[in-house]
């Protein structure tokens, strides 16, 4: 019996010395619990008027880069990325990180737009104004053809907006055949950017178009996003943009306030 | 080398003792992951200093450093513990501080052959020099005689720097870019630096260091953290040189050895999350980027940095110990503990 109870005792005494031990051992993280990081794409212009390069990083032995340039989501069977891409026409590419180590990366999406129809001419107002921080360089920022980045502080490309509606006038200051309108905006939910809930277009006080937009219900990644709104074909010589707002939903910490609404270029089609 | 034998011989016993746990084919086919580049890579133990948060909380996890003991000493913005004690095996030893309520950096200094702390605490607008066990010895108030403030609320000093004469450098990192040179007494003797683009000032300078790596002429090391830069000047103000990393928005200079380890609090166009470590040789060129990719040089340019892996999210400080191992505290990383990573 007392043996018994010595055995008891030293199986005790040895088994939490063992698990004070393996408590100081590090525990070192294994290749799959980690996620690449996204690649780094760079293009010299969204909008170009003859053709934009696009050009992807991401160096680590082993990884590869794939890519879809309609839309679709990207998959390790999709285009293997090997050298920059000379686009000519509008469309969208989507490109992702494999390696058989780690997880995949998130999808890195980037949308180009080859203008059809300058209006660098156009009279552009807007009411209210932009937010004295967010001026860019005057209301024609938003017809200069110059695109902003999501480093929406540097430079002088993005007017930012603060307010429940906000209306962008454009006079052409002549005959446009017009089917269609795009907004080059920022979506960054962790700076309280927002997209618009809805966009009402008019022209001499007749609707012509309007979209509807989803309310976010988590945040999103920081994007750069063109929203398409489809117009009644016709031939205008200006056009009114009503832009609603939403405060922001009840997840985010601004909840229950007005967001930013970010834009740096209008092109038509 | 005996440090790598230790850790090979560690990981094959806690290889051994866990195999008999666990199906070992199964175990086999994980791999430990392994980040960093060239000489300096490392293994990550993402649990190492872990504590029950209902009674050692952290907010961010600012700073690190080692004391003279061994001891791995973090301070937290939490006015609970501001400072948390380690071992290097990340078992905790002991906690103190609660008037700390901007506990930002952590210089450690040895004097009389006593360590001694000084903390820059971005609230309370001052720097406050402790013992090692937390009693308050002096302070560096908000530098009025300076003539460069107009309220205490504009100075927000995040680093702290001590020569060997025993002089004090404070970076006002977060308020007006200003360098304040004291004395060991706290009588304020120049003040450099300031807001601006050219190259003797700064866009948040946020950390600062004497870089004693040629002993004959010690000189400060000052990061731009927002120009992605690394300046160099003099014990007494003047403007050296620059290192350009780009792409890597670095907190502070910390020198062991011939190196430099700057935890990097984001990178590329500055997203949240894309934190990594850069780490420069005696030359000061990015030769590792744990969590981060592969440093490339074309000439003497560095290519635009930007994170491979998300191993970190807003590395704040490294702690570099005695095995060259590194400790990471964190900023705005979910009230996250310390990741320590194993040099192998």
């Amino acid at each position: 019996m007392k043996y018994k109870i010595n055995f008891i005792v030293l199986l005790v005494f040895s088994l939490s010395f063992w698990s004070c031990k393996q408590s100081t051992e590090p525990k070192y993280a294994k290749n799959e619990v980690f996620e690449l990081a996204p690649p780094r794409v760079n293009i010299d212009s969204t909008i170009f008027k003859n053709s934009a390069r696009i050009a992807v990083d991401f160096e680590v032995d082993g990884a590869k880069i794939h890519y879809t340039n309609d839309g679709s989501n990207v998959g390790e069977s999709s285009k293997n990325y090997e050298e920059p891409l000379l686009i000519n026409k509008s469309g969208k590419y989507n490109f992702k990180v494999f390696h058989p180590d780690y997880q995949a990366s998130e999808q890195v999406s980037i949308a180009v737009i080859k203008i059809k129809q300058s209006i660098s001419e156009a009279e552009v107002i807007t009411s209210p104004l932009p937010h004295a921080n967010y001026a860019g360089n005057g209301t024609n920022s938003l017809t200069d053809l110059k695109k902003g980045s999501t480093q929406f502080r540097n430079g002088f490309f993005w007017l930012g907006f603060l307010s429940p509606t906000t209306t962008i006038q454009l006079n052409f200051k002549r005959e446009l055949a017009i089917s269609k309108i795009v907004l080059s905006t920022l979506k960054d939910h962790n700076s309280w950017i927002f997209s618009p809930k809805s966009i009402a277009v008019a022209s001499n006080s007749k609707n012509i178009g309007v979209l509807k937009l989803k309310s976010p219900d988590s945040v999103q990644p920081t994007q750069l996003e063109f929203i398409e709104i489809p117009l009644e074909k016709g031939v205008y010589s200006e056009i009114d943009l009503q832009l609603t707002m939403e405060n922001i939903p009840e997840w985010h910490q601004g909840k229950g306030t007005v967001p930013f609404f970010f834009i740096d270029e209008i092109l038509v089609e | 080398m005996k440090r790598r034998n230790f850790i090979r011989n560690s990981s094959l016993v806690t290889a051994g003792l866990t195999s008999g746990l666990l199906n070992a084919s199964h175990y086999l086919s994980y791999k430990d992951a392994i980040i960093g580049h060239n000489s300096h890579r490392y293994k990550i133990d993402l649990q190492w200093g872990a504590l029950n948060s209902n009674f050692y909380p952290v907010n961010d996890c600012h700073e690190m450093v080692q004391d003279s003991k061994g001891r791995i000493i973090l301070l937290t913005n939490h006015t609970k513990n501001n400072i948390i004690v380690y071992d290097r095996s990340g078992k905790l030893l002991e906690v103190w501080g609660t008037d700390y309520p901007g506990a930002h950096g952590l210089t450690l200094n040895v004097e009389n052959g006593e360590d001694v702390l000084y903390i820059a605490d971005n609230n309370r607008h001052e720097v406050i020099k402790t013992t090692i066990d937390g009693k308050v010895i002096q302070v560096f108030p908000y530098p009025k005689e300076s003539g460069k403030y107009d309220k205490k609320e504009s100075y927000i000093p995040t680093e702290t720097a001590v020569a060997t004469n025993g002089d004090v450098y404070v970076a006002d990192g977060y308020g007006e870019q200003y360098i304040m040179h004291y004395n060991a007494k706290g009588e304020l003797l120049n003040v450099f630096g300031g807001r601006g683009e050219e190259n003797h000032l700064f866009n948040n300078a946020h950390g600062i260091c004497i870089d004693d790596r040629d002993a004959s002429k010690p000189t400060l090391l000052i990061t731009a953290r927002q120009q992605n830069k690394l300046k160099r000047f003099s014990l007494d103000g003047e403007y050296l040189s620059t290192t350009d990393l780009p792409g890597a928005y670095i907190c502070r200079p910390v020198i062991h050895n011939k190196n430099v380890y700057l935890a990097t609090i984001w990178s590329g166009n500055g997203s949240e999350g894309t934190g990594f470590i850069s780490i420069l040789n005696e030359e000061n060129q990015l030769i590792s980027a744990p969590g981060g990719c592969k440093p490339k040089y074309d000439g003497e340019q560095l290519s635009p940095m930007y994170q491979t892996l998300k191993v970190f999210q807003h590395p704040h400080d490294v702690c570099v110990d005695d095995d060259e191992n590194l400790y990471v505290a964190q900023w705005n990383s979910g009230k996250t503990y310390p990741i320590k990573l194993y040099r192998v």
